[in-house]
This record gives structure tokens, C-alpha cells and sequence, in this order.
């Protein structure tokens, strides 16, 4: 089954404000509610196409977000959530 | 006996204001009489909306408008036959007076007023119709995700009115990106006729 669109939540709504000023512009994004299912996490989360989250995984983490502030899931059609499939593991903090 | 209800001479909106009181009184049969062409077609609107029957006279000049409500039985068959359409919603009108949600925070207020968008859009239970006045008319113009939602609701039948009075204040005019461009008479009927106003 073919992923729809890939979500991050945050642990705090600072962090997902945060994250959205790190994006703009770099990145394309929709803000909308956490999915029910996902607990542990603010309100807010960000929408983004698959293809756009190791690009926005970069930029987050080169911004000094980690894994502690954001978790990156996937979302298929009429399912919630997996953790996003990322074909190579987090890199370093810049 | 129906009623006949004389409209002639009267503006936007109270010719339909008029019809709307018949409807709520359960009249289930009767016609107004308007004298021109835009009255009509608001109130064939509202009969539609409203589950009436309806037909236009032409008398002279003038228009005789009729209401008639659909029979029982055959109400009954329909009902069997189809689900009530999901974008009814009773009616609602989201008007929308400010662009932020609440007060306190415009970073806050700005994603709650996204987020607030994207689900309505994704929803079953449509407004029928969203106006925007005073800053409110900054969504329609400025914001790129607010803008795509409403794209979205309006492809589904959903009224999007932004006052025309208000964009011109602010010299947003040209730069609509979604929406009618709405008066005080179109605005005020929308909301006066909806079941539920939602105001953020």
C-alpha cells in the first residue's frame, strides 16, 4: 500500500512552532491536528509528501531539533501511524 | 387557499427572508411575488435548500415564485432510496471576522486557524458556506494552506463569500485567491438563513 503522506509530532507546541520557521520556504508543509492515535505529543503536527522527509529530517536536526522533539510517522490510507521507514538512520547532529 | 406574498419593491435579502419565515411557519404551499430576475434565483435557491418544490410564473413585468412542499409519502421513498447528502450539514455558516483563532498568541492563532481549515475540509458535515470580513479577508488572500482548504470545501459545494467592502479597505482586491467577492446583502443572508452560525 502506497503512503499517503508522512507526519511529524512534536513534544511541545514551541517545538512545532519551531520546526514549522526551520521549513518555511525550504521545504513545502501543511499544518494540521496530531492524529487521534498518536499520543505524547502536541496538537500541532506537520503534513509532508514522503519524498520531502529525509530533506526535512536534515534540516530540522542541522537546526538542532532531535529525536526527542520530533518523530517522523507514516500514514496510509485509513491507517495511523508507523514510524516513518528512513532508508539510512539519523545522521549526526550537525 | 395558498399564500401569496408580495415582494415586489423589496431588495436583497428580504424577499427571501420572507419566504424563509412561510417555510419555518410550515406553509406548505405558497408564492412570492418579486420583480426581478437575481430575487428569483436566490429564492429558487432557498426552495432547493429547503426541500421545496419550485416554479416561476412570469407576470408581466414581474415574477410569481412558488413553493411547494414535496408530498409525504414520496419524501418517505426518498429517504429509503438516498442518504441525506453530507454536505447539508444543517445548514451551518463558519463566519470568520478575524484572521487568527482566539486571542494571546498570532503564531498560536495562525496554526489554530489553519488547523481549524484543514479539518472541516477533510470532514463529512460541510458549512454551507464560510465569510470572510474585516482581517478575516487576509485568509483567503495571503494564506497558502488556508487557501488550499478552501479550494478544497468549495469543490464540494461550499460558498466561500469574502466582503468585497473589506478587501478594498485593505487593498487586497487583485489579490483574491478564492472566494466571492461578497456585500453586506449576500453576507447577511447567508448568515441569517443558516441554522448555526459558527463565528471564530
Amino acid at each position: 500500500m502506497k503512503m499517503e503522506y508522512a507526519l511529524l509530532a512534536f513534544v511541545s507546541t514551541h517545538a512545532a512552532m519551531a520546526a514549522q520557521r526551520r521549513l518555511q520556504g525550504q521545504i513545502p508543509f501543511t499544518v494540521m491536528p496530531t492524529l487521534r492515535a498518536i499520543t505524547h505529543s502536541c496538537g500541532i503536527s506537520l503534513r509532508l509528501a514522503p519524498d520531502d522527509v529525509p530533506a526535512a529530517r536534515s534540516w530540522l536536526q542541522a537546526g538542532g531539533m532531535d529525536q526527542a522533539q520530533v518523530r517522523y510517522f507514516a500514514v496510509y490510507p485509513g491507517e495511523c501511524c508507523t514510524p516513518f521507514p528512513f532508508s539510512s538512520p539519523a545522521p549526526d547532529s550537525v | 387557499m395558498a399564500t401569496i406574498i408580495d415582494a415586489r419593491g423589496k431588495n436583497c435579502p428580504i424577499p427571501v427572508l420572507m419566504a424563509k419565515k412561510e417555510i419555518d411557519g410550515g406553509q406548505q404551499a405558497f408564492a412570492v411575488d418579486v420583480d426581478n430576475a437575481i430575487a428569483v434565483q436566490n429564492l429558487q435557491k432557498l426552495a432547493q435548500s429547503q426541500g421545496y418544490a419550485c416554479s416561476v410564473t412570469p407576470m408581466g413585468n414581474d415574477f410569481r415564485v412558488s413553493f411547494t412542499q414535496s408530498c409525504e409519502a414520496c419524501e418517505a421513498i426518498l429517504e429509503q432510496a438516498a442518504p441525506a447528502p453530507a454536505s447539508s450539514g444543517g445548514q451551518t455558516a463558519v463566519f470568520v471576522p478575524r484572521k487568527i483563532i482566539g486571542a494571546g498568541s498570532e503564531e498560536l492563532g495562525t496554526n489554530l486557524m489553519r488547523m481549524f481549515f484543514y479539518t472541516i475540509a477533510q470532514g463529512d458535515a460541510l458549512p454551507a458556506s464560510i465569510v470572510f470580513m474585516n482581517e478575516g479577508v487576509y485568509l483567503p488572500v495571503l494564506d497558502a494552506q488556508v487557501v488550499e482548504h478552501l479550494r478544497a470545501l468549495q469543490e464540494k459545494g461550499v460558498e466561500i463569500l469574502v466582503c468585497g467592502t473589506c478587501l478594498n479597505y485593505y487593498g487586497l482586491t487583485e489579490k483574491l485567491q478564492i472566494g466571492t467577492v461578497s456585500n453586506m446583502y449576500d453576507i447577511t443572508q447567508a448568515l441569517q438563513l443558516a441554522q448555526k452560525v459558527i463565528t471564530l
